[in-house]
Formats: structure tokens, sequence, C-alpha cells
């Protein structure tokens, strides 16, 4: 009798603890976050920085005039052709949710027109990646695991006495394969030198590339959709450089393209590209999304962006260069011991004697460290202050001053309106280059609203 | 293959005839009792549900008693199982049901049993956090080996649909089969 109360007392929690209301298998197999992910400036369509294509690599502004020194006309340098991307993983403010790699190659010899682009990556489309879809909640964040970014026709040359002569193409193996290119996604990171002990620390900047997302991304499943839209300026965004290396003694250079240093100027026997990769994220509910639209003011890009943000956050006091030539404590970097080849050695030696001069010859400019005016410390918080909390526009658009310009799908809320002429090759953004195009006030779903 | 299959009925009906029947009757008598076990073995996701997680090992415990018609049993059950799956997708299903176990009338060494029932399941998805509990169904046969009056080794597979169709946008639902070693007791209660 007392297995009957028992039973009865099950029956009793049963009834207590109820069903939920999530189809939790129908969830499993199904997909309403969509990702999307883009390489170019532009939100919704083709690059149109001015073309890389048709451009000489072996002079500005394809090549890094302040980098590339020890081969300065490469007798077998041509324009890349093919950009490679392998994202590992994917995450939400840290959170996992997509941990399937995806591959990309896209061809850079697309056109400015979405009839002339066929690749998805340039033209607007983007590429899909896949993903299991977040739990509900507000992200700030997304992060992109990237194993490699590459860039094809990276040429090595290597020293044949006193002079640099062609080797042979750069290989690297990308998805398994060897491909002719360079990665330079190992060199994605920033080095705070210690001139003095010889010393460096880095900060990778790659696994993962932290990018923000504009608005917040507040995914709810009671949404049939959701879009996050990540865009990483690539096209046209081209640049090539020089890593110096010695191989079994070898003294080597390879000219490899990688992404434009305006923020972070890549100089002369640096190797460290970091932080010059501009990305931004952005997000919308599809049906839940208004219409920005208006006549363009002329030729150039016309951004949105949140209703109150600073547009100083979207551009720099001046370029990268410029900011690093104006910092007086920005001192040299001494140079790494080669191994065991006694000529690579002798180099060593006679690029430490040079280093050494150059050193005495700049800390005269920079006489304090922590006081005193002009101090180590002020003039790398200042400089990085300036670089580091550069941001691109979550909607950016071009306009060719014939017609209007349209923002579709643009997620509800209050957007500040901002025109710019289109920057040289290379660049972005400097203070001044905007000019207020108005405010767009709470913008409702289905709504299309002009700038006032 | 017909020659081979005459082959093996032939050799099992002589296994048979060869056991000590004799001492079945006695031990139908200990496998009456109530009995207390627990299981451990293969948990698998099956149609839309094993396109998502994959394979692992569960286990899990159970209770049956006596019901006045003898063949029949009343037996609680209830598990642990993890799914993983290639992406980030994880699954945790604790099931608690009630079961009617119907014993096979065939006097042999070994016992045969139907089982059928339903009863609650606590679905756990990563990495949306929803927990939840839903009804759910099984069916399932075992063959028990009993060992000495106390103990009996057995071999279980149930089939468990957790029922979800009848929610708001829902699709699906979740089918797994639970496979494993059960190793219980006949208590003398």
């Amino acid at each position: 009798m007392k297995y009957n109360n028992l039973i009865f007392l099950i029956l009793i929690f049963f009834s207590c603890i109820g069903c939920g209301d999530t189809p939790v298998f129908t969830e499993l197999s199904g997909n309403r976050l969509k990702v999307v992910i883009k390489g170019t400036f532009e939100t919704e369509d083709v690059s149109h920085f001015t073309a890389m294509n048709g451009q000489d690599p072996n002079v500005s502004p394809v090549e890094d005039t302040n980098s590339v020194d020890d081969v300065t006309s490469g007798s077998h340098d041509v324009l890349p052709e093919t950009f490679m991307l392998d994202i590992a993983e994917i995450r939400l403010d840290g959170k996992k949710f997509a941990n399937y790699r995806t591959v990309i190659e896209a061809s850079l010899a697309g056109g400015n027109t979405k009839a002339s682009e066929p690749e998805p990556f340039f033209n607007g489309d983007g590429v899909i990646l896949r993903n299991d879809d977040p739990g509900d909640g507000t992200y700030n964040t997304v992060q992109l695991y990237i194993r490699k970014m590459v860039f094809d026709n990276a040429m090595i040359y290597q020293s044949t006495g006193s002079t640099l002569t062609y080797e042979k193409p750069a290989e690297v193996i990308f998805h398994e394969n060897d491909v002719n290119g360079f990665d330079f996604n190992q060199l994605q990171v920033n080095s705070y030198w210690d001139s003095l002990r010889l010393e460096a620390s880095d900060t990778l900047r790659i696994f993962p590339l932290e990018v923000p997302i504009i608005g917040s991304l507040v995914y709810d499943k009671q949404n049939e959709e959701t879009v996050l839209e990540i865009r990483l300026v690539i096209k046209n965004f081209v640049k090539k450089y020089e890593y110096d290396y010695y191989d079994e003694g070898v003294f080597k250079v390879s000219h490899y393209y990688a992404l434009s240093d305006w923020l972070r100027d890549v100089r002369a026997g640096e190797n460290d590209i970091g932080r010059n990769i501009h990305a931004v994220a952005r997000t919308y509910v599809p049906g839940k999304t208004g219409i920005i639209s208006d006549t363009s003011p002329g030729i150039g890009y016309v951004i949105a962006i949140p209703s109150g943000d600073s547009i100083t956050d979207y551009t720099i006091s001046a370029t990268g260069s410029a900011l690093r030539t104006a910092n007086v404590c920005d001192l040299p970097q001494g140079p790494s011991y080669p191994g065991e080849y006694i000529e690579a050695i002798l180099d060593y030696y006679l690029k430490y004697e040079k280093y050494k001069f150059d050193f005495n010859a700049k800390i005269a400019s920079c006489p304090n460290f922590e006081t005193g005016t002009p101090n180590y410390t002020d003039e790398w918080n200042s400089y990085e202050a300036e670089v580091d909390n550069f941001k691109i526009a979550p909607y950016a658009i071009y306009s060719d001053g014939t017609g209007n310009y349209i923002f579709n799908n643009v997620a509800q809320g209050s957007y500040d309106i901002y025109w710019a002429s289109v920057p040289a090759y290379g660049e972005l953004f400097i203070d001044g280059a905007f000019t207020s195009l108005g405010t767009v006030t709470n913008l409702l779903a289905g709504e299309t609203k002009a700038p006032l | 293959m017909k020659k081979t299959i005459i082959n093996i009925c032939v050799f099992t009906a002589v296994l048979f005839l060869v056991t000590d029947v004799s001492a079945a009757s006695s031990r139908k008598k200990y496998f009456s009792r109530p009995q207390i076990g627990l299981w451990y073995g293969p948990v698998t996701p099956i149609l839309d549900t094993g396109e998502h997680v994959e394979s692992d090992l569960g286990g899990g415990a159970f209770f049956r008693y006596n019901l006045p018609y003898d063949p029949l049993k009343l037996g609680i059950d209830s598990s642990y199982q993890y799914y993983d799956s290639k992406g980030v997708d994880r699954l945790r299903l604790i099931p608690v049901y009630f079961n009617l176990l119907y014993l096979l009338p065939i006097d042999l060494p070994i016992r045969m049993q139907l089982k059928a029932g339903a009863g609650m399941c606590q679905v756990y998805m990563e990495p949306d956090e929803t927990k939840q509990w839903d009804p759910m169904f099984m069916a399932g046969t075992e063959i028990s080996f009993p060992a000495g009056k106390m103990a009996n080794i057995a071999l279980r597979i149930d089939y468990l649909c957790i029922y979800e169709e009848y929610l708001d946008g829902a699709t699906k639902n979740g089918h797994v089969i639970n496979a494993g070693v059960s190793l219980y007791f006949n208590l003398n209660l």
C-alpha cells in the first residue's frame, strides 16, 4: 500500500512541473540568426574606393613607401588577385555559438558595379557564416577567430652578395593546400618595445578580432529571423609591405600584400601590422526595418551613425603616419639576433651599431619617462588614444551625386547622417572630412525618412 | 542464407533443450518480485534529432512493482543523457516515466519483456540555455538473464519520443534510442 502512496506522490510531481512552451527540437534544427560577412566599407554595395587594379605595385600608394626599403622596385611584383580568409569560429560577447570553419577565397578582379563584381564577399550580398543560434539576450561585440588572411602574389627576394634578387613566389598552406601568397594574419599584432632593454610584448589583434556591434544585437527567438552583418574593409584597401628575415643565414625579403596601414603606420624593418583591420557589425530584424533616403550632396560616402555618437569616433585627427611622426618618443627598434650564421651575425652587429646611432639621435627629443614635457608615457598614451578608438560607420553607402542615396534595412532608432568625399587610396577619414546632413529621428519599421 | 538461418534455429532449439528447464520455474518466482536496478549504455539520437546531435553514453535507474495480473509490472524509470554535436549545440535529457512491462509467456531461462510507457522529460539545450519539461512516450524490449535469487542481468533497448509538436511553432519531436546493459535485483518485499 505504501508503494501506491509513492506512485501517487510521483503523479502529483508530474502534474506540478508543467510543460515548457519552447519547441526545443524545432529550434535545434532551425536557424534564426543569419550571420553575414562582407569585405567592403559599403553596407550593401560594391566597393567604390579608388580601385587597386590598374595601379603600379611598385609605387605609392599601393607600395607602402615607408615600409618597403630593401627592394624598392620589385622585378617580379604584381598586384594581388585573390584574397583568402579562414575563420575558425565566431563568438558573441565571448559566448560560443558558431564553431564552424568558414573558408573564403574571393577574387579581387571585380569592378565597382554590381554587374562587374561576381564575388558575394565584395558585392554587397555577403557570405553566410553557419551558426547554431545564441541564447536570447543582448550582445555588444562579435569575436572572429581568424586562422589565416592571405593575399596572393607575394614574392621573395634573397641576398646574393651585394644585391637582392628575385628567388621565388612565397608559399603558404591555406585550407590544407599550398598556395602562392603570404599569411599576414601572423603579423596582426602590436608590439610595445622597451628600446633600452631590447624587450617587447605583443598584443594579438586577430585571434579573436573584436568587432563592435553598433546598436547591440538584441536576440529574441520571437523574431523569425535576425541578421548580424559583419563588415571588414578589405577591397581596394591593400598595400604592399616588406618582411625581412633570415633563412639559413641568407637574408631574404618577402614582398607581401596586406591591409592599408593608414591607421597604425608600418615602417621599414617592422614586421608587426596589427590594428589595421577595420571592422564593424550591425544587426536588424527583417520586416522591422526602415529606410533612410535623400538626395546626395555630391560624389562621396554617406554614413549613418547612431544619433548622439561623436563623429570624431569615426575619424582620426591626422593620418596614422603623421600621428606617428608627431610622437617624439617613437624610438627605433633594435635588430633581432639572426642565429648561428656568421654573415648574418656580422649583419646584426652592423645593424646594432646603426640602431644605437639612431637611438641616440632620437632620445634627445624624448628626454623624460613619466614627468616633464615631452615624456615617453604621455606621448604614447595620446597616440594610442587617437588610433585605438577609431571605428567605421555601421551604415555606409556610396553616392554618385546624380540621384538619391538610400539605406535599406535600417534598424529602428535615431541616426545622424554625414557625408564625405571619397578618401584617397588606402585611406579612410580624418577629422573634418564629414559634413552633417541632419538627423533621422525615431525611424520606425516600414517608414522611409530623410534627415532633417 | 536460408541454410544459415535454419542452422541457427536448430542450434538455439538444442541449446534450450539441454538447459536445466526444471530450474526455470523457481527462477520465475524470484523474477516476479519487485525489482530495482541500474542501466548503462549508448544513447543514440535518431531521425531529425540524429541530424543535429551525436550518440553518447547514458545511464539510469529503475524500479518495478508487481501488479495483480502476474505477467505485468509497473515500472518507473529515469536516466541522464547528454548529447554533443559538431557545432556548439548540446542537449541534455532527463526522462522520468512510468511503463508497463509485460513478461512474454515463454518458459525459458531467459526472460523477455515488452514495455511501453509515458512520462515527462526534462530537456535542456545549449547554447540557448532553454530548460523545460516535455511529455514523452516510450516503447521497448528487454531480455533478462536471472543470475541466482537476487540478481538479474539484462540487455534493454528503448525508443523514447519527446513530444513537442503540440507547441506553437513546433514541427519536430525528439527521438532517441536507449540501449544498455542493466543489473537489477529482486527485492524480498
